[in-house]
């Protein structure tokens, strides 16, 4: 291959090859200058990455184009590096990025949680309550009672949210309004008086949700704290 | 007995990935000589062996005429996506926002979701950020979907690259339910005959006219 | 010299891909918009440079390195745009709100408040459960729970 001569396209004495040739450099030259722009403004490392890319993919170009017009073939494996380099820078830089933010990288890589027992990957959408029945339960409480299913599902009623510490309920008993700092004292907070759920059914919800199995342990998750990146 | 089958399929496999591997280093030397050709034998069994990755399923079987479609449609893409992508960054008015959307794919195998993703990532306008694998939803990013129907034309691309890939290389239960899912949005279910379902049917329908006989 | 004149108007065209490429990741708004431009146009461009290649150099030898490099393009352009998207996507001083729809911010938060619920639940259930026994280690344990599983959170030293 390095010996082989291709016929090359301009021969750079003059006339309509020569102005062709160098019009098309003006153009890749400008494309570099523009990527080259990007790098220097560019508010992120990873927009700087995609300009470096860029950038590349134009070198390659050009390098391709004085290939094809002067007719020389030992300059294709240099193309193949160039693309090498820049796969590989671009893979490493993401790779970098992913990690440095530990907040949110975190979220997601519990999002990617592996179940010992049945062998399912966790997704996005996290693991479904492994109980169906439950999992039943709560898409009906989503659409009957909110109260309900903020209980389920952990969060606070509106009623919590709120700043009220004391109110009387539809049959006009005075109900104190704990939070999740007071000490637990037997007596959850109900519902509010507006909604039509009863509070003794609404007490102890959380036993029944919480007999269901989390199908991951802690030492699983260690496990996947251990385990290098995001699970890329 | 399927122990014994798997393995021999392995086999076959690895030879199959050897000899990818030996036919890229002959182009890269640009050469066929015996040289090469051995030289190139030791470095694909090296790298077999030292890189071992978990082997690919392939379905076993191959649709050319869908393959072929396939391939014909996504360079029709590449070239349209392109000067659509060059004409959006020299038109005077800005880019729109973009947004990300979520598609189901109908596929549960490893290949064919690493195919539908890298092919969506090959033709501009349209990218894939995020894949939730247990349940095969793959989440794209598309250039300049700033309304509902701008984001449905990106969802019915990925949608048609997944059905391009499945009925040329995917399995007879991915076609099933793709064929489904089609049904579901209104689109004619192609391959028929390919599925289990159907194949199930009619092995019955003979014996049923074998019986009667 | 038709030859000559398709070949140079292939590599006129790579060379103006190049160009809306760059333009591209200069004008564009957003890292994800700008991740569409800067590469992807840039592949086709690539395949016309090699076809104008091609028709220059008429032997085997370059053809098949050409091959390599627009295969491994092919094969490396999508999964660099991937890891690149995936990375600008989740960190999130990247992201703007440029985003007209974004249904995978809507999977996380729904995935987030059901882990949530999922730890609380298991909290409660171990509080119950230590109440019952009254033990004096009710409260350390599900100290030790939460900090367990809110170390990656609080670490947010960056």
């Amino acid at each position: 291959m390095n010996g082989q001569q291709g016929i090359p396209l301009v021969n750079l004495d003059g006339g309509p090859g020569t102005v062709v040739g160098l019009v098309i450099g003006l153009i890749f030259l400008a494309a570099a200058v523009v990527a080259i722009i990007r790098i220097v403004k560019g508010p992120s490392i990873l927009d700087r990455m995609i300009a470096t890319d860029a950038l590349l993919a134009t070198i390659m170009c050009g390098v391709g184009g004085v290939v094809a017009f002067s007719g020389r073939t030992d300059l294709l494996p240099v193309m193949l590096v160039i693309s090498m380099f820049g796969f590989v820078g671009a893979v490493g830089v993401s790779r970098y990025v992913s990690r440095a933010d530990l907040r949110t990288t975190a979220r997601y890589r519990r999002m990617h949680r592996r179940d010992n027992d049945t062998g399912l990957i966790g997704t996005v959408e996290g693991i479904e309550p492994s109980v169906p029945e439950l999992a039943v339960e709560l898409e009906e409480a989503r659409l009957v009672d909110p109260d309900r299913a903020a209980r389920m599902e952990g969060r606070e009623t509106e009623l919590e949210a709120s700043s009220l510490r004391v109110y009387f309920d539809e049959n006009g008993t005075r109900q104190e309004v704990t939070r999740a700092e007071d000490p637990p004292d037997g007596s959850s907070p109900s519902s509010s008086g507006g909604s039509s759920a009863n509070p003794q059914k609404n007490s102890r919800p959380h036993e029944a949700v919480a007999d269901s199995d989390s199908q991951s342990s802690d030492a699983d998750h260690r496990e996947d704290d251990f385990r290098g990146g995001d699970g890329a | 007995m399927g122990a014994r089958r798997r393995r021999r399929q392995s086999l076959v496999e690895q030879v199959l990935y050897m000899l990818v591997l030996i036919i890229v280093w002959i182009f890269l030397w640009d050469s066929a000589s015996g040289m090469v050709i051995v030289s190139g034998v030791v470095v694909a069994f090296t790298v077999v062996r030292a890189f071992y990755l978990p082997p690919i399923q392939l379905a076993g079987r191959v649709n050319f005429y869908y393959a072929t479609l396939f391939i014909l449609w996504f360079m029709l893409n590449v070239l349209l996506a392109s000067v659509e992508v060059a004409w959006l960054t020299v038109r005077r008015r800005p880019v729109d926002a973009g947004s990300v959307m979520a598609v189901d794919l109908s596929t549960r195998s490893d290949l064919l979701i690493t195919l539908v993703t890298m092919t969506n990532g090959l033709i501009p306008g349209s990218l894939v950020i995020e894949i939730d694998r247990a349940r095969a939803v793959v989440f794209v990013h598309g250039l300049n979907c700033a309304d509902d129907e701008e984001l449905e034309k990106v969802r019915a691309k990925t949608h048609q690259i997944e059905t391009l890939l499945i009925y040329a290389i995917g399995s007879p239960h991915d076609i099933e339910v793709l064929n489904d899912a089609r049904r579901e949005r209104g689109q004619k279910p192609r391959l028929e005959n390919l599925t289990i379902r159907e194949r199930a049917r009619r092995a019955r329908l003979a014996k049923e006219a074998r019986a009667r006989r | 010299m038709i030859l000559d004149i398709v070949s140079t108007v292939f590599i006129a065209g790579a060379a103006l891909l190049s160009l809306a490429a760059g333009i591209g990741s200069l004008r564009f708004p957003d890292l994800l918009s700008r991740m569409h431009a800067s590469s992807k146009p840039q592949l086709f461009g690539l395949v016309m440079v090699m076809f104008a290649v091609g028709l220059q150099i008429r032997h085997w030898g370059p053809v098949s390195t050409m091959f390599i490099i627009v295969f491994f393009q092919l094969f490396t352009v999508p999964v660099a745009a991937h890891m690149i998207g995936r990375a600008g996507y989740r960190t999130k001083h990247l992201r703007r709100s440029m985003l007209y729809r974004d249904e995978l911010d809507d999977a996380v938060a729904r995935a987030h408040a059901r882990e949530v619920a999922e730890r609380e639940r298991r909290e409660l259930a171990e509080k119950d459960r230590d109440t019952d026994s009254a033990g004096p280690a009710s409260g350390s344990a599900s100290g030790e729970d939460r900090t367990a599983n809110d170390h990656d959170e609080s670490d947010t030293g960056r």
